[in-house]
Order: C-alpha cells, then structure tokens, then sequence
C-alpha cells in the first residue's frame, strides 16, 4: 500500500489529459500537475464523483479565484529577484562562460 | 413541431458556458467565430458575491461591442445571472467616442481603459471598415494592489502596456498602421483620461510563430509617468529605479529610464503616478517585437497604501516584480498569453504555431482559457514537453510549448474584391 501511495505521489501527469478533462476544475489540474494534491483528496474527490456525478458541476471557481487574488509581499519579492544567475542568462550581451575560463 | 421541442432546439443553437470567467474573451471569440453562446451562473452563489449578476464594466463591454457590430443580439436574464450573446456583423467604426467611466460605483467598478481596448484589439481586423478610429476616455491606469502576475480576466491593463507590448506583438502578425495615443491621462477614481486607437484591417493576416529558445534581451526601458503630482515624486522614482538597475543588479544591460509628467487640462481629474518597465531585444530582428513587461501604478485612493509610503519603494517593488516577470517569462507574459494565443489561433487552417513557455505561466486562468477555445471553436490547444523536440540542451527542463493549430477564420464582413 505505501508503494503504490509512493509511486502515485510522484506520477507525472500528463497535462494535455489533465488540461481538458471534464471532472476537474482548472485549479485541481494546476494543483494536481504541481504536485500540490494529497492522494485523500482525489480518492475522495472521485469518491464523490461516483456517488453524484451532479457535484462536478457544483464546484465552483472559488478556488480559483482565490488563487488569482493571493498578495504577494514585498520580502517575498525582492527574496525572489536575488537569484540573478537566473536572469543572467536572459541577458544577450552577458560574456560567455567558456571566455572567462580561458 | 411542438412548443416544447422548439424551445429546446432554440437552447441547442446556444453554446452554453459558466460563470463569469474569461468574460470578454468568450464574447470576443463568439464573435469572430460567429457561434451564438449563453452565459449561466454569472455571479450567482450569492455567498461569494455581494452584488450577483452581471457586472455594470461587463454591461459597459457589451455596450462597445454593441456600438462597433451591426444586428448583435444581447439578451440579460431578469437577475442578471444569464446571459445570451448571439453575435452579428463586425462593422468598426470611423468615428467613435467610448467613455467607459461608470460614475455610480455602487453598480460596479470603474475598470481601466485597457480593459476594454485588450479585447477589442483581437476584433479589430475583422472589422467591414477599413479604418477604425475610437477615441476612449476613462481611467487610463489603475493600480493594482494585489501584485499578482497572474492576471486575471478582471485586470486593468494600463495604456503604456497596451502601447509597448500589445501593439507590437499585433505589428509582428502582420496587422501594421495600428496606434494608440494618449491625449490626456487620467488616474482612478475620477478618471478624465483619453486615449484615441487607430486601425487598419490588415488585407493578409497569417500569423505563424515558432519560438522554442528564451529570448535574449540586451536593453531595460521605462517610464516614470505622473499626472498632477509634483515632479520631485517622479524623480524620486527615476533615481532609485536607475540605482537599482544601474549599481545593485551589477549586469551588463543598456537602460533607459524616461520621465512623462502631466500637467494642466491634460492632467485628467485625479491625481496619480506609476512606473512602467519593458525589456526588450534591440539586436535582433525577429525578437524585436517581444517584450516583458511590468507596470506598477499608485492612484490617489491607494497612495495611502503600506507598500507605497514613499516614491522610493514603489520603484523597489516595480524592479522585484519586473525581474521576476523576466526569470518566468520565456517569451511574453503570463498575462499576455491569452491574447497571444488568440492571435495564434486565427492563423491559415492547419498551420501549426509553437510558443515556449514556462511551467509556472501555466495558471489556472490559462487553463480556463485554454478550454474556452475548445469549447467555442471544438479545437484543442496542446502543450507539449520540450522533450518532445528534438535538439534542445538539460536547460529546457523548466519550460513546455504551447502548439497552436491554426483555426483559419476569415474576415467575411469585408467585400472581396
């Protein structure tokens, strides 16, 4: 029981059968796809699915909403932009790694 | 024939969507695609929402569309949570004036201009007219408090985004002689902005994109902009903006930082200020069109806001949000994907687009949109792995593409001659 726990936890999901399945709200598939879902939410998410199949209409875009709406502080900001290697290498006229080595 | 079987063949000619999701673009896309939709459940879990029902900027919307269509059929339930939209002619217009300023607030917010311009670029050039000129007057940009770069349906695009990122995207498709300018700026909450769009019905439009690296940027370029303020705020702001990016990024990029104050009658009503920042590639052609961009506005009602106590923060807030526009956006930006998409998507039948993005561009609202267009146009828009692709490094990891089919719509409201 825990491999198979194990193993649903890290499969990947393939986003094009995520993206346009009916039973899931747009949230779930961004959740579901970032590894941000617990195994009991979908077991009983589908659970309830095959018990009333009139709840996936139901649910409504809360979520998502919710999501849109989260604030981001500034700490958390100016935390992110600190990794300028990652930006660096956007840059077009940045010198080339192997240049500097020689 | 029976009455029953009539009403429900009159429900099926209806394609019917939920909620009040994605709003301007299930219309806009209805429109061009000419299929009659019904909107349900706008607002209504009253739970959620103090005022169920159609938005008063929602009706605002309908009423433009209204203006630049001919025999468009706008039918709104009694408590305002349905909505039928049976599309008619796209005409455009020479001469029309648009003021989307809603003065009782109590029936909704007063969005921004570019709430209603974003949409309206996408119908634009399909329109009978061969030019299109609609001068707009309103709230020209508003702040937004939430920081959040995953905008949503609802968001107030501000004018100087409009000009810098989404005109030159429509430029690379081929729609040319398109502009957008500001005669007067007007912040929230009392507006008196103005902006005049000029367009011309493209005679060929085949957009085609095949984009599967990051696009590298050599140049930064802002604008400090303010109306009715004094001019030391702005200064505050153009001097921090220039330390930052000048001596604490420590990189080897060109900027250029640029000042707009607004004065006197073309000042608008309210007073206000923001900062606009784009990056850009200035080298080489075929990127030259692409931006990322991030726009960060103060207006009179949220100067009291704790993130803005000083002109010097606001230009510390609008850098961290722009660079961490720049580390996530492959190509464009979050927010600017629907509309890039869309624009995608009317390509010649069967051609097929390839547009890079990154893991976290890939929200909850893109998904929303994403099914949308298989709904209304029953195509279905992949997203591949880079993997996929051949000849791409361990880098990619991070990134997917977006593979748009072309859906080959035409302009039929123009005379073929």
């Amino acid at each position: 029981l825990k491999a198979s726990k194990q193993n649903s936890k890290n499969k990947k999901w393939d986003i094009n059968k995520l993206l346009y399945m009916e039973n899931i709200t747009p949230m779930d598939v961004f959740n579901r796809y970032n590894g941000l879902y617990k195994d009991e939410d979908i077991e009983k998410s589908e659970d309830d699915e095959e018990e009333n199949p009139l709840l996936k209409f139901k649910r409504s875009d809360s979520a998502m909403k919710k999501h849109q709406e989260q604030s981001v502080s500034i700490e958390q900001l100016s935390k992110e932009w600190r990794d300028i290697s990652s930006i660096a290498s956007r840059l077009l006229t940045l010198p080339k790694l192997d240049e500097d080595s020689d | 024939m029976s009455e029953k079987e009539k009403t429900s063949k009159k429900q099926s000619d209806y394609l019917i969507l939920e909620t009040e999701f994605n709003f301007r673009y299930r219309i806009v896309l209805s429109l061009i695609y000419n299929r009659p939709i019904k909107i349900v459940k706008i607002r209504n879990d009253l739970n959620e929402h103090l005022n169920p029902g159609i938005a008063f900027h929602e009706i605002k919307f309908l009423r433009l569309i209204e203006k630049i269509t001919n025999g468009t059929y706008i039918e709104i339930s009694q408590t305002g949570t349905q909505l039928i939209f049976k599309p008619g002619i796209i005409i455009g217009s020479k001469n029309l004036t648009f003021d989307t300023f809603i003065e009782d607030k109590e029936f909704g917010e007063c969005k921004s201009i570019g709430y209603y311009i974003e949409p309206l670029l996408l119908i634009l050039p399909f329109t009978k007219h061969r030019e299109n000129f609609i001068t707009f007057k309103g709230i020209t940009s508003k702040s937004d408090t939430k920081y959040n770069k995953n905008s949503s349906d609802e968001s107030d695009l501000a004018c100087d985004t409009l000009r810098f990122n989404y005109l030159p995207l429509m430029e690379k498709f081929g729609i040319m002689d398109i502009s957008l300018t500001i005669f007067k700026r007007g912040s929230f909450p009392l507006g008196g902005g103005e902006l005049k769009l000029h367009t011309k019905t493209p005679t060929s439009f085949t957009p085609n994109l095949q984009i599967l690296d990051p696009i590298k940027f050599d140049k930064i370029m802002g604008i400090v902009y303010g109306n009715r303020i004094a001019p030391s705020i702005i200064q505050r702001i153009d001097k921090e903006l220039k330390r930052i990016v000048g001596s604490e990024l420590k990189m080897p990029i060109e900027y250029q930082i640029m000042q707009d104050q607004w004065k006197g009658e073309n000042s608008g009503n309210s007073p206000g200020y923001g900062v606009f920042l784009q990056i850009i590639n200035s080298k080489q052609k075929q990127w030259s069109k692409f931006a990322v961009t991030s726009e960060i506005t103060v207006d009179s009602l949220n100067s009291n806001d704790v993130h803005y106590k000083i002109p010097e923060e606001l230009a510390q807030i609008a850098t961290y949000k722009f660079l961490n526009e720049i580390k996530d956006a492959p190509v464009v930006n979050t927010s600017t994907l629907p509309f890039l998409i869309s624009l995608l998507y009317f390509n010649k039948e069967g051609n097929l687009s390839r547009l890079l993005v990154s893991k976290k561009q890939i929200t909850p609202y893109l998904i929303k949109f994403l099914r949308d267009i298989n709904l209304i146009f029953n195509n279905k828009i992949l997203i591949k792995d880079l993997s996929d692709f051949e000849g791409l490094d361990d880098e990619s990891k991070d990134y997917l593409v977006i593979v748009v089919k072309g859906s080959g719509v035409l302009n039929t409201n123009r005379k073929v001659t």
